[in-house]
């Protein structure tokens, strides 16, 4: 459809606006990382770096473990990712394509789940991994993650799976395909884009999620980024250089993921149909 | 027909099975825990009934954090909304990088919370932060303003910094709505002559209100249960000016050390939250109908 | 022998009955179509047959084998559905292959019975392609190789043709009864164009709320209705129909008066004399049997409301009085214009009458 002048100058507006207030944050964070301390806190911020200095990572990478931090989020994440689908993709098929007694009651509870305060449980929670030993293990977070991810991944597949015409799985029926059968060789390749989505949605809960991993987890090596990270911030020098470069490597891991699919993300938000 | 029955549980059963022990037992101990008077983590406690109960019904705290939190929770839904519908229907014309634009909007959802508080901080910051040059530029402000030192522009700038984090999601999942109202509707209206505020009132906005229920539904139980954001930033504070709910149950369990009370809140919260969740989701099924 | 029976069957949904006691009998290779209007059953009839549906009561037998609680896929059926329900991630190949590979066929031999299918449908080039690279017909073509590699002993076809444009629509009409031909199989085809029926069908079953209201072959239907519902949905346009008064009766005929044409002693033709004499009936006359060209017979005056002009013939819309309207089918089109008043010549010979339960008398 055609636009009006006024309206296209409306629309470079309002997107200058959006792109500025998502995109300067970040610029000024990333092209901060690499400013000497001295031009970083100067009574007249810069927008162009005027110096440069790789000295906050260096600082970074040899006053903290955020390698290894780095590696306990991609571990969390990545096992959190896989443990939500492998939950989420039967029971979502379950619930949107087949019949059962007290399906409705089961679905509803467990949207009900999302209602949840998750602080809630933190301290259940926590006696609960203490009595099997779990405290201070990396898998009491994916554990915690996956609980959070998966009543919306579900409530995320149902449109997907809506999608699916029922034709389609008649005629595996008709083909002799058993219900796994369709379930793994038709529903799984149709609803790939939804797959992808909750993917993401389930990899970015765990990849951003702090209190859990800060109770959690005691020891110094077992810390995910956003704890180690939140360990350089520091209560009364606040070193802003180390703490602008700790920003910059927490945001590379995630931007790179969504680089090489989030537009699966996106489609997969909106999209849901198959065509 | 009955072996695809048995299937069919089979098939939930795992995900039912993870949810009831990691969500659904602890809530029970939390409502056991409520009804003793525990007060670190693995100390016995003795049965006191509705004790806690009591006491926090009749202190102020409670009520001033159920307050804050329905502050919270209105403000950030009015400026999620806002941004959020406005980035939608920007998303859904057509431009050159609309796709990128759609993909990358959500930049701020997918960085680390701590992050982003780290990154607002500085940019709010007295020293080298680039907000307040900003405005004193812009003529707003006359000498830099301490954002997080009084109670209400605490709790307004927290409102911003998380919205910012979650307008562009939203966005998305109204984006989703859009693209399901059929362009011949708009083509119709326009052969009809309506303006494009008309067509947004009379097309856009009532065809998009039901998933905008959904929405409103999710995002208040999404913003209600924020707490790192606000918990890394200022600790409920100033003077308790940003201590909602989420913040007053941390502190009460792990800087008051006492467990039963922060139990017998969260069981409070969760009880509202989910009675709060079932009538929004009735009404939204009646009108859906 | 027959290679499918019905009997008595019945179908629930909850407390309303949608299928309400259907038999019937086809034998090997007979083409057998379902018509009737929308939310007859016939739809639910198929899916019955398919075993997409349980059946609440009745038998289904395919080639002498009880099949009404066997699985879909065991009941040696093959389905072509209206919007081809192809698999949209598979190519053309995989998704006519994908039967056999359920049933454990190696995949040489699955690909050669693919190929074979694939050729006589000239979908030859496009076995890698993905159903979203075929056009309308070809993804139809992809629909039924998929059922004929499944070497079914009935083949069930369910609206398939409506979603085509006319054009494709009649060249796949005449592939599919080129395809029964060569194939020989039985089929059983949903449909509620009666083009379709008449064309295809050695036999058609004309249904209505559950129940069958006649079954017969295209010809039979349309010269030889059973009742009121069947003579006027085969044919079109549809049959005029006019209350008429008994005055009289002879060996095999009644005399009518038929007010609503301001006709009085018209003989009309019964194919049984019931016992009594009814003293009121319904006859009908179909549109082509009307003409202008005078006749031996009977004439209506009537005045032009409408003339739908399709080339080879003309449809007359006309009224007689207010309340009365007729339809005749004019091989002649004279330049007719609305208002105009002119005669109509009935050849009672091609009357029906049904009587007061709408049974054709």
């Amino acid at each position: 459809m055609r636009r009006s002048l006024s309206l296209n100058a409306l629309l470079g507006a309002s997107l200058a606006f959006f792109t500025a207030l998502i995109g300067l944050p970040f610029w000024w964070v990333v092209s901060g990382s690499i400013k000497l301390p001295q031009e970083i806190i100067s009574r007249l911020p810069t927008m162009f770096p005027q110096s440069f200095t790789p000295q906050h990572y260096q600082k970074l990478f040899q006053a903290s473990d955020y390698p290894v931090y780095l590696i306990n989020s991609l571990i969390v994440a990545t096992s959190t990712t896989l443990v939500t689908l492998v939950l989420a993709i039967p029971a979502a098929y379950a619930f949107f394509r087949l019949t059962f007694p007290a399906r409705g009651v089961l679905y509803r509870s467990i949207l009900l789940a999302y209602a949840f305060p998750s602080i809630v449980v933190l301290i259940p929670l926590f006696g609960l991994f203490a009595k099997v030993g779990l405290v201070d293990r990396l898998p009491s977070l994916i554990i915690v993650n996956v609980a959070f991810a998966l009543p919306f991944s579900i409530w995320m597949l149902r449109s997907f799976l809506a999608g699916v015409p029922k034709e389609i799985e008649e005629a595996a029926v008709i083909d002799g395909a058993s219900t796994l059968k369709i379930l793994r060789r038709i529903m799984i390749p149709l609803i790939a884009p939804g797959i992808a989505a909750v993917g993401i949605y389930a990899f970015v809960t765990a990849w951003t999620e702090y209190v859990f991993a800060s109770v959690l987890i005691l020891s110094d090596a077992k810390r995910t980024l956003p704890v180690g990270f939140s360990g350089i911030i520091g209560q009364y020098q606040i070193d802003w250089g180390l703490l602008l470069a700790g920003a910059t490597v927490a945001i590379v891991p995630v931007v790179a993921l969504f680089a090489l699919i989030g537009r699966g993300f996106v489609s997969g938000l909106t999209e849901g149909a198959v065509k | 027909m009955q072996q695809s029955k048995a299937l069919a549980f089979a098939l939930v059963a795992p995900a039912l099975l993870f949810l009831g022990a990691t969500l659904g037992w602890p809530l029970v101990q939390a409502i056991q825990l409520s009804l003793q008077d525990v007060r670190v983590i693995g100390s016995p406690g003795s049965f006191v009934g509705l004790d806690n109960y009591a006491r926090i019904l009749s202190g102020p705290a409670f009520w001033n954090a159920t307050g804050l939190s329905i502050v919270w929770v209105v403000a950030n839904a009015i400026v999620q909304t806002i941004l959020a519908l406005v980035a939608a229907i920007i998303l859904n014309e057509k431009f050159p990088g609309v796709r990128i634009a759609r993909s990358w909007i959500i930049l701020t959802w997918i960085v680390p919370t701590v992050v982003v508080v780290v990154i607002w901080r500085w940019l709010f910051s007295t020293s080298g932060g680039m907000i307040n040059p900003l405005l004193i530029q812009m003529g707003i402000l006359e000498r830099p303003v301490g954002f997080f030192a009084t109670p209400w522009t605490a709790m307004a700038t927290l409102v911003f910094i998380n919205s910012w984090r979650w307008f562009p999601f939203i966005a998305l999942m109204m984006l989703a709505g859009l693209t399901r109202i059929p362009d011949d509707l708009y083509e119709a209206a326009r052969l009809d002559g309506a303006n494009a505020w008309m067509r947004f009132c009379r097309i856009t906005w009532p065809l998009l209100a039901p998933t905008l229920g959904v929405l409103a539904v999710i995002g208040t139980l999404l913003s209600f249960n924020v707490f790192d954001i606000i918990w890394l930033l200022t600790s409920g504070g100033p003077a308790g000016g940003s201590r909602t709910l989420p913040v007053l149950i941390y502190e009460t369990a792990f800087k008051g050390y006492r467990l039963s009370e922060a139990a017998t809140i969260s069981v409070m919260t969760t009880i509202f939250l989910m009675a709060f969740a079932v009538i929004a989701t009735r009404a939204l099924d009646r009108t859906d109908r | 022998m027959a290679e499918l029976v019905l009997t008595d069957l019945h179908k629930s949904f909850g407390a309303t009955e949608v299928i309400r006691g259907v038999s019937l009998e086809a034998s090997s290779g007979e083409f057998i179509v379902f018509v009737g209007p929308s939310g007859c059953g016939k739809s639910t009839l198929l899916r019955m047959i398919a075993g997409l549906e349980e059946t609440t009561a009745g038998k289904i037998s395919i080639d002498d084998r009880d099949v009404t609680k066997v699985d879909p896929a065991k009941r040696g059926i093959a389905m072509v559905f209206q919007t081809y329900a192809l698999y949209p991630h598979m190519s053309v190949a995989e998704n006519m292959g994908f039967g056999l590979e359920m049933s454990g066929m190696g995949k040489a031999e699955r690909m050669a019975k693919v190929r074979q299918a694939a050729a006589s449908l000239h979908l030859t080039d496009y076995l890698d392609r993905k159903p979203k690279q075929l056009s309308g017909g070809q993804r139809q073509r992809v629909a039924i190789g998929r059922a004929i590699v499944r070497d079914p002993k009935v083949f069930l076809f369910d609206e398939p043709l409506s979603n085509l444009d006319a054009e494709l629509r009649v060249k796949m009409r005449l592939e599919i009864a080129r395809l029964h031909k060569d194939l020989g199989a039985t089929m059983v085809y949903v449909t509620h164009d009666q083009v379709e029926a008449m064309t295809l069908a050695d036999k058609i079953v004309v249904l209505r709320d559950g129940l069958v209201e006649q079954i017969g072959r295209p010809l039979e239907l349309y010269e030889n209705p059973d009742n009121v519902f069947v003579a006027g949905f085969i044919g079109s346009p549809r049959m005029n129909f006019f209350p008429a008064t008994v005055t009289g009766r002879q060996e095999n005929h009644f005399v009518v008066d038929i007010p609503a044409l301001r006709l009085s002693g018209v003989p009309v033709r019964a194919r049984a004399m019931p016992e009594d004499r009814p003293e009121t009936i319904t006859i009908g006359i179909r549109p082509e049997h009307l003409s202008e060209a005078a006749g031996s017979g009977f004439s209506v005056r009537v005045v032009c409301q409408a003339m739908e002009r399709l080339g080879s013939v003309s449809y007359l819309h006309a009224s007689l009085t207010e309340e009365t309207q007729i339809t005749a089918e004019l091989r002649d089109a004279r330049d007719v214009q609305p208002g105009d008043a002119f005669e109509l010549f009935i050849e009672p010979s091609r009357i029906f009458a049904f009587d007061a339960a709408g049974a054709r008398l």
